[in-house]
């Protein structure tokens, strides 16, 4: 039993998970309409977009990294989708999307890794280009969809033609279990992976083994970018509409999950499973404490003390060589 | 890399050097924002209408892409660094903005305030002020919504007033015109914080509407979040909810004119406050004229009218 404690303690997403499940159960006895089917689907639409975002964020965190560009890059991704869809199929305007966030994502490791730039500056700078080039693109106005609904029935709108409560889940719910496993898998068991965690804990010792770590790096931002561009398309194939502050002060909540979720802000550790349960606190915070009934102007501060309690338990829960 | 940033530096003097040019007057124009609402776009149209008949005067407007009230104070402290003659701005935070306007005021710079309801404390000695009144707005907004229910043969129960900026003094007027008039109208009533974003504050509302069944009206200023709002209680299913609004797009006034789910929209004329703005600094510098303060919000769009506003929307104007 001591074994299985001391297991799940050293595991990075248990702190998530436990913080997730004991908010879980608050709100769900003490708030009207939380634990309802409809509800939580609605709160897993969000966390599944912010979800997708974590995980290539996540990545990048494990192997040293920062990407402060994604709330841009996921207002940019959906708002030149909107843009490309009425011209085109909008799959071919979703690979557009896909190449331009990936060229964003190669720009950022490169600058980072031949320039030895902090990521962190690299990616604040791009945030701010990208965004001052969205409202370039937009003139500031809002953007409607009136493309084909290819990709917004194969991303985002509810599954109305499956039975009984089916019905009320999104494909970008199993995008995002998807992704989530097969990252999990290739962290855990593919030599990408090993690379990833090597390239986090001791770059100069991996370069030693003769690993690229340049490259790997440069991988995952591509990786960042392509997740935050892809979310921003389900977000505004999913509304019709896009303005040109979508996804202002994300990267902030991106990062509060993927830390929450068990990703060291040092790089190293982490584990990309964790994002599931703090990507679905984070977005139920808010809900949960409306249904509970919280006053209106009190929501900000409980989001901040519920994120900092659920890092602090995250923390304590984890081997003391383990750095946040 | 050496021949490309002298190349850079030389292109940005350039480029600021087309900007300097001799000018009798300097007007500034401050706004809390966000320049991109759809709102501040048809008031900039407005300013850039005003500057550009005047010859004599460069105007500069400024103001944060998204509503932050310390970015906008530092654009106000931007504008009385840079000595104009006259700053027209939106009177946001005025316990904020007085240690920064006041030495301004002091050398007898014009100020004319915008928008946010003649909030212009006495000491900064305001020449006038073009806006709407947001306390009555929100009034009136309240006893639209009853009247057309009535007229619709609807009784409603509790209205909503998402609140997506927080603080911000005339949004909170704003809301406390709407939800006292509710109460005095007998309704139930009540307000949420919606965040800045429109897709984040949609699923707040929806919640909120689980946790208060009963809200049939939701006075949704913020034009964006109506179509969020739309959204998600369609695919939700849910029926009876209507909503009134503040300023235009042009999706809005189509909704509008379906008299469906959306019944008005308040007209503040954001234009006029910003040609007006203008005007009235400028005929002060120029003649000492005084203009009287001038409330723009006089009207709503309603289903009747909505396509009368539409060509003037897609100008831009509206």
């Amino acid at each position: 039993m001591n074994t299985f404690l001391t297991r799940m303690r050293n595991r990075p997403e248990t702190g998530s998970f436990l913080g997730f499940i004991v908010f879980f159960i608050i709100f769900s006895i003490f708030g009207d309409h939380f634990f309802t089917l409809g509800n939580q689907t609605s709160l897993f639409t969000l966390t599944s977009e912010l979800g997708i975002i974590c995980i290539g964020v996540g990545f990048l965190m494990i192997s040293g990294e920062f990407d402060l560009s994604v709330g841009s890059v996921y207002a940019l991704g959906g708002i030149v989708f909107m843009m490309l869809s009425p011209h085109m199929h909008s799959l071919l305007a979703l690979l557009f999307v896909m190449i331009i966030a990936a060229a964003i994502g190669w720009f950022n490791g490169y600058i980072t890794t031949k320039h030895l730039i902090p990521s962190f500056l690299v990616t604040l700078s791009m945030m701010l280009i990208i965004r001052g080039l969205i409202y370039m693109i937009t003139s500031g106005r809002i953007t409607s969809h009136k493309g084909d609904s290819f990709v917004s029935t194969f991303f985002s709108v509810k599954m109305s033609g499956l039975p009984g409560f089916l019905s009320d889940f999104r494909p970008s719910h199993l995008w995002f279990v998807g992704l989530l496993i097969l990252f999990h898998y290739i962290l855990f068991n593919t030599r990408y992976g090993n690379h990833v965690f090597a390239t986090g804990v001791n770059q100069p010792a991996a370069v030693r083994m003769g690993l690229n770590t340049d490259w790997i790096k440069t991988k995952n931002f591509m990786i960042s970018s392509c997740f935050a561009a892809l979310a921003g398309i389900i977000a505004v194939s999913r509304f019709r509409m896009g303005s040109p502050t979508i996804g202002l002060g994300m990267e902030l909540e991106v990062i509060a999950a993927a830390v929450i979720g068990g990703i060291s802000l040092y790089g190293g550790t982490g584990a990309i499973i964790g994002i599931l349960f703090s990507a679905f606190l984070i977005c139920m915070i808010r809900n949960g404490l409306l249904l509970m009934g919280a006053p209106p102007y009190w929501y900000s501060g409980f989001v901040g003390v519920i994120v900092l309690i659920s890092t602090i338990v995250n923390i304590k829960l984890q081997p003391r060589k383990t750095k946040f | 890399m050496k021949f490309f940033l002298c190349f850079l530096t030389l292109l940005i003097s350039l480029t600021f050097t087309t900007f300097v040019s001799a000018k009798e007057f300097t007007i500034y124009y401050v706004v809390h924002g966000g320049i991109t609402h759809p709102a501040w776009l048809a008031n900039k149209a407005g300013v850039d209408e005003a500057a550009g008949m005047l010859d004599d005067a460069k105007v500069v407007y400024i103001g944060p892409e998204v509503y932050k009230l310390e970015e906008f104070i530092n654009y106000v402290q931007t504008a009385v660094d840079a000595q104009p003659d006259a700053i027209v701005t939106t009177m946001t935070a005025p316990d904020a903005m007085v240690p920064v306007l006041q030495p301004f005021a002091d050398k007898g710079g014009v100020i004319v305030e915008i928008n946010t309801g003649q909030a212009c404390p006495d000491s900064l000695n305001c020449l006038t002020y073009v806006g709407y009144d947001p306390y009555e707005s929100g009034v009136n907004a309240a006893n639209k919504m009853v009247e057309m229910a009535t007229a619709r043969g609807i009784t409603l129960k509790e209205s909503l007033y998402p609140n997506h900026a927080p603080g911000a003094v005339h949004i909170e007027e704003w809301g406390r015109g709407f939800m006292e008039q509710s109460v005095k109208l007998g309704l139930k009533t009540g307000q949420v914080d919606v965040t800045a974003s429109e897709y984040t504050g949609a699923d707040i509302i929806l919640a909120y509407k689980k946790k208060n069944p009963d809200v049939d009206f939701i006075y949704n200023i913020s034009i964006p979040q109506v179509s969020t709002v739309m959204t998600r209680f369609e695919e939700e299913g849910i029926t009876g909810v209507y909503q009134g609004t503040f300023d235009f797009t042009a999706d809005m006034v189509k909704e509008i004119a379906k008299d469906e789910t959306v019944w008005f929209t308040q007209d503040q004329q954001m234009y006029i406050q910003g040609f007006q703005g203008i005007m009235a600094a400028y005929l002060n510098l120029k003649h000492q004229f005084i203009l009287p303060p001038a409330i723009t919000t006089i009207g709503f769009t309603t289903p009747e009218n909505a396509m009368d506003m539409f060509e003037s929307v897609e100008a831009g104007v509206r």
